[in-house]
């Protein structure tokens, strides 16, 4: 560039370039037009110099005439268009904004580094922004990002006033990271400009929402002041640096939405009404997903924001496209993604769903709902905050000679949170088990259940719980040998205790323990589930204590861990039954007394032909890690057709089967469908669904249901669940008797096979039979056994019949009358006796309801057998 | 009244400089400081040399004027400056104002005088 080969001295260069910086700013101009305008004065200053080669050295006296004559002296007169302020050499700033007046600097702090400040810390505090907008600090590093705008412009205006020269890489740096920030949250603010606008103006409020704007405005004036104020050779490299770090930190703020923009374009296109773009969108969400968006989008009703949500919502607002969607679909989607219903995953802590006030303390904490609107309704839906179950307890009874077993699930549940909630559970049974007991405490007194109709017991639930507020808990039939559980209100800050009596058979000398199949609350940490178990023989626990002598029976007890509350495989076995061939009976409580005596006799029935196997196994994820054994136990078992299950159907070969990468939750009613049209065609056909949780109902069951309702071939439907999880559509056909349930899979490939077998060859089987007498005359003692029969009796009565017509009047009384919760009739307790007359219920009398038997002590037994021996003798003497 | 006086100065100098680079440079191609030096060398102007860039470079992003580059033989290469077919007819329209403007100026200037002879 310079015309001689003349070396500078640095002070001459410093003056050449404070005077053309100090010209350029005069003339007010900017960009390329400022550099051409330094370009051509330097190249004037090396011409003029040029012309007068004699010094060896360029220095600031040989300089300073050059620019005076330029007009360009760094103190100069007024040239034609501006005054140039001073300049200081001496240091590497100049003292141009020296002149900032104080009340431009107090608005300066107030604005740049007070209100944003404030912000921040209110946000912290409260969550107000994320409980009504959105989150816009999410994460620890969202919150250093924003925490940089104040601290930035803090030293901006020290450094604008203090003169006080910094590393200008690090300060550039840092300083650009400030602007971008605040510049991505002016924007994400923007459309909450207008209203804030309006707020200040007529309200005197809003400045909140506009502190990220003004923060970013100052952010960018604080600086270009800086930059301004640098010596020239230092505002390039200060320019350059604040670039970089204004782009770094935008670029990673986006990177850190960039999977929740993402997910939600795929909610979308997955969510639209065009059947193609709908498969894409799904199949872009099984591809990634952000599980926290994906997931937060079906606590939409919630509140709180990410983002990512934000700005798809904004989006929407503006009409780019379709953001807000639907909590049943986003609920339904996330299923069809994932495999897993939504309200088994606990929310993560980081996607909060938030109140104003709640603070961020409360907001780590955070793994369910606030707001539960499905109160009184008949799905669990999703968890609730504060709600949880503090204490579980088994006592059962088992009998091996009547192979029956009672158990009482003893259930309390706490709240922490300040309003009253109700606590929900879906139950899966004890194979062919029946609620034959409720009881919830009231003011620590046990309260007894009225058994009455559905109908009945539910409206009753619902004006005393839902409207009144007051205290029952209501217990239904939700699918086949399961129910729904109710109480409410669990109390802010207090306790609710209910319990459950279950009778159940024994299944090939086990006793299953019932098990929750989903919950709308989350469980004590330190919660042991007590179980305590006595037999008239030696049982076995689940972990595998064994049962000491206790008076004339057995009895064990044990500690178990809570997983124990969501195993299908827990289970208590008898070493030995007493079981024998002869006809046992039973003082039926509930009969009349002229056929109060039950007799139950064993009898064979002889095989019948082979039955047609339709299996349907489930496409989704959740058969993912065991469709090895699956496959293994089809290897040996006829089967006339293997159907997979897809969201379509396709029939297929075992090793097709273990060939198929199971993703995503699937449609399995198509399949089903397609099975149940091929069973009606093949006499004595049978299906076996082999499945996941089927929280939702994918598909329209009209047609299924046509199928089940007419023609006079009802194939029965084995459901094999593999993994827990609720069964929609399995509880909607609950009216149908060919719903039935598999067995529990203990040794799942052993079991699967043998059941698969059984049900194929349909070999010589011993069943029960019943029959009334009058009175105990011919029978003897030993054969007695406890009045759990009379009810287990009555349970296999309510399962007659194909079609359940839930009017019946008969077998709703009939199902009441031996207290039992049906898909005829439900239980419920309410608070007081005037709640029980005013909806037409009776409670049982708790001499009435069942218990676990004392067992006497030996002397005593001893004591017993030696007097009815007596009195035998006595009357033989007659 | 100095006050008075420098501004007068000035913006009778802003708009006569303006005419002085359009006029120069209707008659021939120059680089900057030839340019410069052109202007600066007329006594009555009196302008700092660093006031004609700015000028330069307004005149160019009104398209009056076109730079470019071109090799120099004592050197690196030089900016040259030549006039646009626009600002050719806008220096003929202010050499015309200013003409009748200076015309009018001398009328006045006559009449007054012969006036004062009166």
């Amino acid at each position: 560039m310079m015309l001689d080969d003349r070396p500078w001295s640095e002070a001459a260069k410093l003056r050449l370039d404070e005077a053309v910086d100090i010209h350029i700013r005069n003339e007010k101009l900017d960009g390329t037009d400022a550099e051409e305008l330094r370009e051509d004065l330097k190249h004037h200053v090396y011409e003029t110099l040029a012309e007068s080669e004699n010094e060896q050295i360029i220095s600031v006296s040989q300089l300073v005439p050059v620019l005076e004559k330029m007009g360009l002296n760094s103190q100069p007169k007024p040239n034609l268009y501006a005054k140039a302020p001073e300049i200081s050499l001496a240091k590497g700033y100049s003292d141009t904004k020296k002149s900032t007046d104080y009340s431009s600097s107090i608005l300066a702090w107030f604005f740049g580094v007070i209100l944003p400040a404030i912000v921040l810390i209110l946000e912290l505090i409260t969550s107000m922004c994320g409980a009504t907008f959105f989150d816009p600090i999410s994460s620890p590093i969202h919150v250093v990002l924003v925490a940089l705008v104040p601290v930035m412009n803090t030293l901006l205006i020290q450094s604008t006033h203090l003169d006080r020269p910094r590393s200008i890489k690090i300060f550039g740096l840092l300083a650009g990271c400030s602007v971008g920030v605040s510049a991505i949250y002016a924007l994400l603010f923007l459309p909450m400009l207008p209203l804030s606008l309006l707020a200040v103006l007529y309200l005197g409020f809003g400045l909140l929402s506009l502190s990220p704007i003004i923060a970013w405005l100052c952010a960018s004036k604080f600086n270009k002041n800086y930059r301004e104020k640098l010596a020239s050779h230092k505002a390039p490299l200060f320019k350059r640096y604040s670039r970089i770090g204004c782009w770094s930190v935008i670029a990673l703020l986006i990177l850190l939405e960039l999977p929740g923009i993402y997910t939600h374009s795929g909610i979308r296109r997955a969510l639209s009404s065009d059947a193609d773009t709908a498969a894409k969108g799904l199949a872009q969400l099984r591809f990634y997903h952000h599980s926290d968006t994906l997931l937060k989008n079906c606590y939409r009703s919630t509140g709180g924001n990410s983002i990512a949500d934000w700005l798809s919502l904004v989006g929407g607002i503006i009409g780019l496209e379709r953001q807000i969607f639907p909590e049943s679909e986003t609920r339904t989607l996330f299923f069809r993604v994932t495999g897993k219903p939504y309200n088994s995953v606990r929310p993560d802590k980081s996607i909060s769903a938030v109140g104003v006030g709640m603070g961020r303390r409360q907001r780590t904490n955070f793994d369910e709902v606030i707001w539960d609107n499905a109160i009184g309704g008949d799905h669990v839906a999703a968890r609730v905050k504060g709600l949880s179950m503090q204490q579980s307890r088994i006592d059962g009874h088992i009998d091996s000679k009547s192979s029956l077993g009672y158990s009482e699930w003893t259930l309390v549940f706490g709240n922490t949170s300040s309003r009253p909630q109700e606590a929900r559970l879906q139950m899966q049974l004890p194979p062919e088990g029946v609620v034959s007991r409720l009881t919830l405490w009231v003011n620590g007194e046990p309260r007894e259940a009225a058994f009455n109709s559905v109908a009945k017991v539910k409206k009753a639930y619902q004006s005393v719980a839902v409207i009144q507020r007051k205290d029952p808990v209501l217990v239904t039939s939700s699918g086949p040998d399961r129910v729904m559980v109710q109480c409410f209100p669990v109390p802010p800050s207090g306790e609710i205790k209910i319990r459950l009596g279950i009778t159940s058979p024994l299944v090939d000398q086990r006793l299953f323990t019932p098990y929750i199949l989903e919950q709308n609350f989350s469980v004590a940490k330190d919660l042991k589930h007590s179980l305590w178990m006595q037999g008239d023989v030696p049982i076995t626990l689940p972990s595998g204590q064994t049962s000491h002598p206790d008076g004339t029976a057995h009895s064990a007890s044990a500690q178990l861990a809570k997983d124990c509350l969501w195993q299908p495989d827990t289970f208590i076995s008898v070493s030995k039954a007493k079981v024998s061939d002869r006809p046992l009976y039973t003082i039926d409580p509930f009969a009349a007394p002229h056929k109060s005596i039950l007799l139950r006799q064993i009898e064979e029935k002889p095989a019948g032909p082979p039955r047609a196997l339709i299996v349907v196994v489930d496409g989704s994820v959740a058969l993912n890690d065991h469709i090895g054994w699956i496959a293994d136990s089809l290897e040996n078992v006829e089967f006339s057709h293997l159907i997979l299950a897809h969201d379509d159907k396709t029939e297929c070969s075992v090793e097709e089967l273990k060939a198929h990468t199971f993703s995503g939750g699937r449609d399995n009613a198509p399949a089903l469908l397609h099975a149940l049209s091929l069973a009606k065609t093949q006499p004595h056909s049978q299906i076996v669904w082999i499945h996941g949780p089927q929280p939702i109902i994918l598909d329209s069951t009209e047609s299924m249901r046509q199928l089940l309702d007419r023609g006079q071939n009802h194939p029965n439907i084995y459901s094999i669940p593999i993994e827990r999880g609720n069964n929609e559509l399995f509880n909607m056909l609950n009216g149908y008797r060919c719903m039935k349930m598999g067995p529990r899979l203990v040794e799942k490939q052993a079991d699967l096979a043998r059941f698969l077998k059984e049900l194929s060859e349909n070999p010589a089987r011993s069943i029960y039979s019943y029959s009334r007498r009058v009175s105990e005359e011919g029978l003897l003692p030993e054969q007695k056994v406890w009045d759990q029969l009379a009810r287990y009796w009555a349970a296999e009565e309510s399962r007659k019949g194909y079609l359940v017509d839930t009017n019946d009047p008969k077998k709703i009384s009939f199902a009441a009358q031996y207290q039992l919760v049906t898909p005829y009739s439900g239980a419920v307790v309410l608070e007081t006796a005037e709640q029980f007359k005013e909806h037409g219920l009776k409670p049982i009398d708790s001499n009435a309801a069942p218990n676990i038997p004392n067992t006497p002590e030996p002397t005593a037994s001893l004591l017993l057998l030696i007097g009815t021996l007596l009195s035998l003798t006595r009357r033989n003497r007659y | 009244m100095d006050d008075l006086f420098d501004n007068w100065t000035l913006q009778v100098r802003k708009g006569i400089l303006e005419l002085c680079i359009l006029t120069l440079l209707s008659r021939e191609e120059m680089y900057g400081y030839e340019l410069v030096k052109a202007v600066v060398s007329q006594p009555g102007l009196q302008v700092a040399e660093g006031s004609i860039y700015p000028l330069l470079s307004r005149l160019k992003k009104q398209s009056f004027v076109e730079s470019y580059l071109k090799e120099s033989d004592s050197g690196p290469a030089r900016k040259y400056y030549k006039i646009t077919n626009s600002g050719e007819i806008q220096a003929k329209a202010m050499q015309s104002y200013f003409s009748s403007l200076v015309g009018g100026y001398e009328a006045l200037l006559n009449n007054t005088n012969n006036n004062d002879k009166i």
